[in-house]
């Protein structure tokens, strides 16, 4: 298992990187999806099944729909970074810092004995949607003003267009 | 009354919640003129649901209100929401910068009314559900509404400033929520559980008695995420940009209540949980010391009004840490105190600012001068809070650092009181520096004209003026309130 966990974080941050380091908002969307389909993947295989269920399905699934149906409705010059922003020093050290962070971490959990959870570690006998309603519906609520916070925030920034 | 008690808690969710709605459901045209005024009706609502909710549940002598929104909080293992003596003081502070800012806004907002009136509920809600929470992960979900409601609040007018400003939060708070995440993956690890009735040093330490490091490290990444967002140095770069750049009813919720409620309440429930820890309570002390000392000095240096405030706050979190790295009923006592004459003082100065900026089309102080004839109200309400900030007596300032200091001297930390009283003197020195630059001295010749400021402003700092002032009197009674209910 310890090889597939490896091969999802190499996944994670080889299109996580791209998501950053790239001048295009439906690519940097679409590696997005990856990354978090990779996330889902990793979630799978330590035993958290639900939370892996709901990140690919969700953040994976819906939320890539959200952005591109987002991106495909603006205008077209929102759908590339603006020139100032294109700068390709900014970023280009970034690759280079993941890794030597990720060989740090390595590390620290080489000396410090880090394991990995057992597979069943997470299951507590609750089915997904008792988990849901009963011991983390605040969450639930809270994910659900986040949603409306969000909405208030696009149409902030994409509808109103006036500026002071 | 034990009714009315149960009820109260959700005045805090429903609230704002329901204007939220009724700002969407109603047409913008329509609403446009009433969106502020329907904020400032939550908040005055959450502002007396909250002093009700406190005196009677200390009348009641319950520890706790549970309660859940469409969920029975009696089933084994179930989540629930609580209020408790803090957690309602907390809300009334939050109502009461609320209410301030919504007088302020109800002049400095012009465009995007009903946005506003959107973000600023959602912003409420944010804070309200991180003191109702019961789970740290609960109160880190909250806590991202809290955070993303300010960024779009500061960004709002997408000004090129404000914008920045904005970008700062937005990086160094994505930096606070890795920080977070992964303090809160490595507990759950450990615990398997992030409620606070199943967190503590004991928890962690297990059955060996011994602590792993990772715990310590969990701790450590929590507790610099909670500084990120409180703008405790080393970790404050953001807070000045984000303060100047918002509107100043923005500025005032920022300043006044969601640096407290986002990251000194997070060390509140730090300390609650892991304060047997020394090393808890001597990370948040030694943060606490450099708040004070970089954020005076940095406030020494500025010119823009509103930058000195920035600066201010980040200074006097530092006070409020000193009173949670106590760890002692007085402490908490000390900091929640602080939080609400903080919250009052920088909330004046802030409606401060929004008069000069209305009536100078400037906060450059080195261009201001000698208005105190000009503006008598706005001058009177800058010096209620300067004396308030510099802790003079009988402001209300004056009370929350003198409980602060006897806390850190009874904790046995010496040093660090006369740490804290000695740059008291820096918060003096820059306060003087203001208000000579702003209010006395001779007058620019281009000012000759000016009049004092109306309207909501006028009348916020009227009755924040008269709260520094007042609070201050009544601290003493509120003290031995606190002592006959036993809470210090």
């Amino acid at each position: 298992m310890i090889v597939a966990v490896y091969i999802c974080l190499g996944f994670m941050l080889a299109f996580g990187v791209i998501a950053i380091m790239s001048d295009g908002l439906i690519t940097a969307a679409i590696t997005l999806a990856v990354t978090s389909a990779a996330s889902g993947v990793l979630m799978y295989l330590l035993g958290a099944k639900w939370a892996a269920a709901f990140e690919i399905s969700v953040c994976s699934g819906l939320v890539t729909v959200i952005f591109i149906s987002a991106v495909s409705l603006s205008s077209g010059d929102k759908t590339k970074l603006p020139a100032e922003y294109q700068d390709s020093r900014r970023t280009k050290r970034l690759p280079a810092v993941l890794i030597v962070a990720g060989a740090a971490l390595m590390c620290a959990a080489a000396l410090t004995g880090f394991s990995l959870p057992a597979g069943d570690a997470a299951q507590t006998g609750l089915t997904f949607g008792e988990t849901l309603w009963e011991t983390r519906q605040a969450d639930v609520w809270g994910q659900m003003i986040a949603l409306i916070t969000g909405t208030a925030a696009i149409v902030v920034f994409f509808k109103e267009s006036e500026n002071r | 009354m034990s009714s009315i008690l149960n009820g109260i808690p959700y005045v805090f969710v429903a609230a704002p919640l329901f204007a939220f709605i009724l700002n969407n459901a109603v047409p913008r045209e329509r609403m446009r003129s009433h969106a502020v005024a329907l904020s400032g009706g939550v908040a005055a609502l959450q502002l007396a649901a909250a002093i009700l909710g406190f005196a009677l549940l200390a009348a009641s002598g319950r520890g706790e209100v549970r309660f859940g929104l469409f969920w029975s909080v009696d089933a084994a293992g179930a989540a629930y929401l609580r209020v408790n003596l803090v957690s309602l003081f907390l809300l009334l502070c939050v109502g009461f910068v609320a209410l301030a800012s919504a007088l302020t806004a109800a002049k400095t907002i012009d465009d995007h009314r009903c946005s506003f009136a959107n973000l600023f509920m959602a912003l409420l809600l944010g804070m309200n559900g991180m003191l109702l929470a019961t789970d740290l992960f609960t109160l880190y979900v909250f806590l991202e509404i809290t955070g993303t409601a300010s960024f779009v609040l500061i960004a709002m007018y997408k000004s090129s400033k404000g914008l920045e400003g904005a970008f700062k939060y937005l990086t160094m708070s994505a930096l606070a929520t890795i920080m977070m995440l992964t303090g809160l993956a490595l507990l759950f690890m450990h615990t398997g559980s992030l409620a606070f009735a199943d967190l503590g040093a004991a928890a962690l330490s297990g059955a060996s008695g011994e602590m792993d490091i990772l715990c310590y490290g969990a701790l450590a990444l929590l507790i610099s995420g909670f500084a990120i967002k409180a703008g405790a140095a080393p970790f404050h770069s953001w807070l000045p940009d984000a303060h100047q750049s918002a509107d100043t009813a923005v500025s005032i919720l920022l300043s006044g209540i969601v640096i407290k409620i986002a990251g000194a309440y997070g060390f509140i429930v730090l300390v609650e949980l892991f304060g047997d820890l020394y090393a808890v309570r001597l990370s948040v002390a030694a943060l606490g010391v450099a708040t004070i000392a970089f954020g005076a000095l940095l406030a020494l240096v500025q010119t823009h009004f509103k930058r000195i405030a920035a600066y201010s706050s980040v200074s006097q979190v530092g006070y409020i840490l000193f009173g949670i790295a106590a760890g002692s009923p007085l402490g908490l006592v000390g900091a929640l105190l602080h939080v609400f004459s903080h919250a009052a003082f920088k909330s004046t100065l802030f409606s401060g600012a929004a008069a000069l900026h209305e009536q100078l089309g400037t906060l450059d102080i080195e261009q201001m001068g000698g208005l105190q004839k000009n503006m008598p109200v706005t001058g009177f309400a800058s010096v209620t809070s300067f004396l308030s900030a510099a802790g003079v007596p009988p402001f209300a300032g004056f009370w929350s650092k003198l409980l602060i200091l006897i806390s850190l001297w009874q904790a046995g930390w010496i040093g660090l009181s006369a740490a804290a009283l000695g740059l008291s003197i820096l918060t003096g020195a820059y306060f003087l520096r203001l208000q000579k630059k702003v209010f006395f001295g001779p007058r620019n010749p281009r000012w000759d004209d000016v009049k004092e400021i109306g309207g909501t402003i006028r009348a916020s700092q009227i009755v924040l003026s008269a709260v520094n002032l007042g609070a201050g009197l009544c601290f003493p009674l509120v003290l031995l309130y606190l002592q006959s209910i036993g809470l210090i």
